[in-house]
């Protein structure tokens, strides 16, 4: 299983990966936001794509040749930087700081992300694929 | 992933409850007597709404509860549910109630946005492998 797992675990598969979890963690809690936009006092949450995406090149530089990428825990991330809405406060009072604009912007940027990581993993796979049968095009 | 589809599912039942709500009261804008025939004006209903906790996260409906506001007095002594000439009507703006059903609907709409994205994020894990 050894050949295996040095298939799976080198260039940038691993890094796809992480960010796919990252990706699909971060639309739960952006659908979260919206779910609650006109709950009174809610907060929103979300997952700092900064701090993950720092964690993630701090991991790819530790990385030495032929070792597994460390797992990336998303839960350990720090809270984002960015708070509150800033066009929240004036207009509500209930105490709630989302903004439905913010949340549809972050929604369709995550999503892209995720499409375009979900369409370079195809890719790498293909290659793998290729590898293995021994045809030089990718299907 | 899926957990996600539950979340924005929570937003589009809470919205259509809200919805309910909103389409009773205006229903019920002029109704000046109760079930049992008595003069007792209809009490605007309103929805709270609570991130939900129990069951994975999302939101809930946490109370539907009448409003407070006091019935509307309007003098018209012929009227069959007239008290010393006044008749109290529901405590029901249908403005307000307009308003409100307007925020429902796009709260909904952008729920199924929300779920509209987690597919086509779904789709494209899919595709990884086809």
């Amino acid at each position: 299983m050894e050949i295996l797992r040095g298939m799976f675990e080198v260039g940038a598969l691993p890094v796809v990966e992480r960010t796919l979890s990252f990706t699909e963690a971060r639309h739960a809690a952006l659908a979260e936001n919206v779910a609650n936009a006109e709950t009174p006092g809610y907060l929103r949450r979300d997952l700092p794509l900064d701090a993950f995406r720092a964690r993630l090149i701090e991991a790819m530089e530790r990385r030495r040749p032929g070792e597994p990428l460390v797992p990336i825990d998303i839960r350990k991330l720090p809270a984002p930087t960015w708070g509150r809405s800033p066009d929240s406060g004036n207009l509500r009072h209930d105490g709630a700081d989302v903004s439905m604009e913010a949340e549809q912007a972050a929604l369709a940027e995550n999503a892209l992300l995720h499409n375009a990581m979900a369409a370079l993993a195809r890719r790498l796979y293909g290659t793998i694929r290729a590898a293995i049968q021994g045809r030089s095009e990718a299907s | 992933m899926l957990a996600s589809l539950d979340i924005s599912a929570s937003g589009l039942a809470a919205q259509r409850t809200r919805m309910d709500v909103i389409a009773q009261n205006i229903a019920n804008a002029h109704t000046t007597r109760d079930a049992e025939g008595r003069p007792f004006p209809y009490r605007r209903q309103e929805v709270l709404f609570a991130p939900s906790s129990g069951s994975g996260p999302g939101v809930s409906v946490a109370e539907i509860r009448p409003d407070a506001t006091p019935p509307r007095r309007v003098w018209d002594p012929g009227h069959p549910d007239a008290i010393d000439g006044y008749v109290a009507y529901p405590n029901v703006n249908v403005i307000q109630e307009m308003v409100d059903m307007t925020l429902a609907s796009r709260s909904y709409e952008a729920n199924v946005t929300a779920i509209e994205t987690a597919k086509s994020m779904y789709g494209a894990a899919l595709r990884i492998l086809g």
